[in-house]
């Protein structure tokens, strides 16, 4: 039992990661951003390439997280160039429309069948009091906890946080104050698809590995996000690691085993209903 | 020339549509079938979404409950009237999209979109362990014998198709349309017309997910077997995104979605070019529509529309009206009593213990500084601040347990300091909505004339401000209100206009009866029509009583102007 809450631990820091950058993309853009997670798997079939053709493990994850950057740039410079006075709709459509493009592009480029992916860390574990940690497990959970605590530090208390708040509250007001919005923006979008990129890097492995399966990383990843009503850095990262550890435990039961996709719909359902009792009207006066 | 019936062009489509669809080659019916049906379902997408502004991401599972519905009867339940394929389908779709609805009530926007999206996959991993009736036998769907050819099916699709258009294109007109209109430009807005808002969100998930259901049996009665993968949450994704750039609630942004689905990849496939390309060129091609503005259909109406409005405007003549206008609803006014009234959010007492009286027939000047809480009482009186203490009693009657919808149909309107009216309809829509009965276009354009603001031909879109306040308060004199209460009405206006509005508010009470609390920051307004003023700061009603000598008091000069003048 404890052993499949812990195996939960990859992929819920995978989740907490890209549900970070849906918060990020969506601070600064107001756009649940659907083409996050492809843009990561881009990212990382990009870098599994370069590895199979022999190339350097190290330098393989580099350039994953440098093409998550890039596509993520583009998409960004998108939003921002097109659709910045657009209806939440019409930026959610955006999005999806990106989704669906690079999904096609994807199978075109690199197939649609499922790859092995190598381990980063295979074989080292540390085994406390009958509970094994693989090396996997605490490297990518530090790095979740890292990445939420820095980010969650750096938009409290320093200044380039003061203005990217300053930025995804009132724009205009920002801009006034001679705030490069439009390029704090970007940058966050590329921010967002190095992070997405890493993370599907490192749950790669644990999953069953084809470019659609991955991409679909995206629904967990929302799900958690939820949890802080994409307005939360902390709550997201928490929301991912629960819903890991959720799924991780669902498996140890047979019964509900088969259903575990159903999962994120209970826990989202639930955690709206609750925060969102009072919001009987939509915006305020 | 005698006149066309509106439906001849559609009604002759339609049949030359019916008779090219029996040339067709097996091939080319089976791509028009899924043109079809995609259409269908790109019309469910466009009611939810397109008009009442709800993004719905799990279009598809509603489909697929309507095809697992109709394979179910037909394997268990042979012997039963085709007709009841058609029927059930939808109704059991309808009610779990009434299911949905239900908890999602109070989730909008992105949230809304991600339950729905999670339920998407909730149910495709639900059907792909469930799996289709009639899969395991490898029977699937077992077509009745006049359904056997596939050219009967295409018919019966177009017949459906042109049924839900039409019928869309009807409901748009009625108070139902109407309101998911208002509803998708201001939850608020909506509720002040006296439209339950709940109501109509579940009315529009119920029909949209039984649109979507009908789809679903269709593609059974077409396909025969299906599995999971037909009903896949990215296919909900996609129509959604589809239905959002093609404009898909208007019927002609539905016939171009489901053209685009078929057309694309078989041009495709003629060309020799790899099919997956059609995802892609699709992802781009929609992003560019996006771009350009509203979807395909939506610009296709609004040119059709932008014509016929030309021609109509030149026949009707807005003159300069003087108050001796013979407008007149007659209506008995209220008093309205309002006791110790406070309002607190969180620490902060914004209105405390307020008492004041409009009598019947009478206008009353709600003023003070900004901030000294005036546009909170009117949110408190109108029924959006939920838990105030004190009561609020019109004509004897406490409204104190009813939610604003209900104080609206009980008589008690107001008007917005942002201007809410919706700018999706005509005016002539937008008082019948608020009227919430038939107004005739003569009563309309009568009101409106006597306002100054517009035709009632014309899209409140298309209007200036100023003019779309004046059309705010001419819609909720058509409701024929015992207390109107109005917020800031000449905010914004020219002072032109805020003149005639001065003139126009001052007769209310004796052509139309009801009584008015206005929120005011012009005092020459106020000195003009008020009976009396009640002057608030900090929440607190510092002094009441007819104009001229009200706003003379120390303290009221004071709370203006600021302490040291006193």
């Amino acid at each position: 039992m404890i052993q499949s809450l812990l195996v939960g631990l990859i992929p819920g820091s995978a989740y907490a990661l890209i549900a970070t950058s849906l918060v990020l993309t969506y601070r600064m853009s107001g756009v649940m951003n659907f083409s996050q997670s492809v843009v990561g798997v881009f990212g990382t079939y990009v870098g599994l390439t370069l590895y199979g053709s022999g190339y350097p493990q190290w330098l393989a994850i580099l350039v994953s997280v440098l093409v998550g950057a890039a596509l993520s740039l583009v998409i960004g410079a998108i939003m921002t160039k097109w659709f910045d006075e657009a209806t939440a709709l019409v930026k959610s459509s955006v999005t999806i429309a990106l989704m669906l493009a690079l999904l096609a592009l994807g199978f075109r480029l690199f197939g649609d069948a499922p790859r092995s992916i190598p381990r980063l860390f295979p074989g080292a574990a540390i085994a406390v009091g009958g509970v094994t940690f693989s090396a996997s497990v605490l490297i990518t959970t530090g790095l979740a906890l890292t990445v939420g605590v820095a980010l969650t530090l750096l938009l409290e208390f320093t200044r380039l946080g003061a203005m990217l708040r300053a930025v995804s509250e009132r724009r205009i007001t920002a801009e006034l104050l001679g705030i490069p919005a439009t390029m704090l923006i970007r940058v966050v979008w590329a921010c967002s698809g190095a992070l997405t990129a890493l993370a599907t890097t490192l749950v790669a492995p644990n999953r069953p590995s084809n470019f659609l399966t991955l991409s679909l990383l995206l629904l967990p990843a929302m799900a958690s996000a939820l949890f802080g009503l994409f307005r939360s850095v902390p709550a997201a990262l928490a929301g991912g690691i629960a819903l890991g550890m959720i799924e991780g435990a669902s498996s140890y039961f047979d019964a509900v085993g088969p259903y575990r996709q159903a999962m994120p719909f209970v826990v989202i359902l639930a955690v709206l209903s609750w925060s969102q009792r009072n919001q009987v009207w939509d915006a305020s006066r | 020339m005698p006149r066309v019936s509106p439906f001849a062009l559609p009604i002759i489509l339609a049949v030359a549509v019916a008779a090219a669809s029996l040339a067709l080659s097996n091939y080319l019916t089976f791509l028009a079938t899924m043109a079809v049906i995609t259409g269908i379902i790109a019309m469910s997408v466009g009611l939810l979404a397109g008009q009442a502004g709800l993004a719905s991401l799990c279009q598809m599972s509603f489909c697929g409950m309507g095809a697992w519905c109709a394979c179910w009867l037909n394997l268990h339940a042979p012997q039963i009237p085709f007709a009841a394929l058609l029927i059930a389908p939808p109704v059991v779709a309808g009610f779990c999209g009434v299911l949905i609805g239900l908890p999602t009530l109070r989730l909008r926007g992105i949230n809304l979109a991600a339950v729905t999206l999670a339920f998407a996959v909730a149910c495709d991993a639900l059907f792909i362990k469930l799996g289709f009736p009639g899969n395991e036998t490898n029977t699937g769907f077992a077509r009745p014998d006049w359904l056997a050819d596939d050219h009967v099916v295409l018919i019966l699709g177009l017949c459906v198709f042109a049924a839900i258009g039409a019928g869309l294109e009807v409901l748009r007109r009625t108070r139902l349309g109407s309101a998911w209109t208002s509803i998708a430009h201001s939850e608020r807005a909506a509720a002040a017309l006296g439209i339950s808002v709940s109501r109509m969100k579940i009315a529009a998930f119920a029909i949209s997910a039984a649109i979507a259901g009908l789809a679903g049996a269709l593609m059974a009665i077409q396909l025969g077997t299906l599995t999971g993968r037909n009903f896949e949450a990215l296919s909900s994704l996609a129509v959604f995104s589809l239905s959002i750039f093609t404009a898909a609630h208007f019927l002609e942004g539905a016939v171009i979605a489901g053209l685009l689905t078929v057309l694309v990849p078989e041009l495709l496939r003629r060309f020799g070019l790899p099919l997956d390309l059609a995802e892609f060129l699709f992802g781009l091609g929609a992003v560019q529509a996006l771009y350009r503005g509203v979807g395909i259909g939506g610009s296709i109406r609004a040119k059709f529309a932008g014509f016929v409005g030309e021609r109509r405007k030149a026949g009707i003549k807005v003159t300069a009206a003087l108050p001796s206008f013979p407008v007149h609803l007659p209506q008995p006014g209220s008093s309205l009593v309002v006791a110790d009234l406070s309002v607190a959010y969180g620490q902060v007492t914004a209105v405390d213990r307020v008492s004041f009286e409009i009598p019947q027939g009478s206008i009353v000047a709600l003023i003070g500084p900004n901030g000294a809480g005036k546009s909170t009482i009117i949110d408190a009186l109108s029924g959006f601040v939920r838990g105030y203490r004190g009561s609020v009693t019109m004509g004897g009657m406490s409204l104190d347990p009813f939610a604003p919808d209900t104080r609206a149909r009980l008589g008690l309107r107001r008007t917005f300091q942002q201007c809410r009216a919706i700018p999706g309809l005509t005016a002539l829509e937008y008082l019948r909505l608020s009227a919430g009965r038939h107004v005739t276009r003569e009563e309309a354009d009568e009101l409106l004339t006597f306002f100054q603001c517009c035709s009632s031909y014309d899209r409140i879109g298309s209007l200036e401000i100023g003019l779309r306040r004046m059309v705010e308060v001419a819609a909720a004199i058509a409701a024929k209100p015992r207390v109107l209460l109005l917020d800031e009405p000449a905010a914004g206006l020219a002072s032109e206009q805020s003149r005639v509005l001065a003139e126009r508010i001052a007769e209310i009470p004796k052509r139309f009866g009801c009584s008015i609390l206005l929120v005011e920051h012009d005092m020459s307004l106020i000195q003009a029509v008020c009976s009396k003023v009640v002057v608030l700061d900090f929440g607190k009603v510092i002094a009441a009583g007819p104009p001229q000598q009200a706003l003379k008091l120390p303290e009221v000069i004071a709370a203006y102007l600021g302490k040291e003048v006193a």
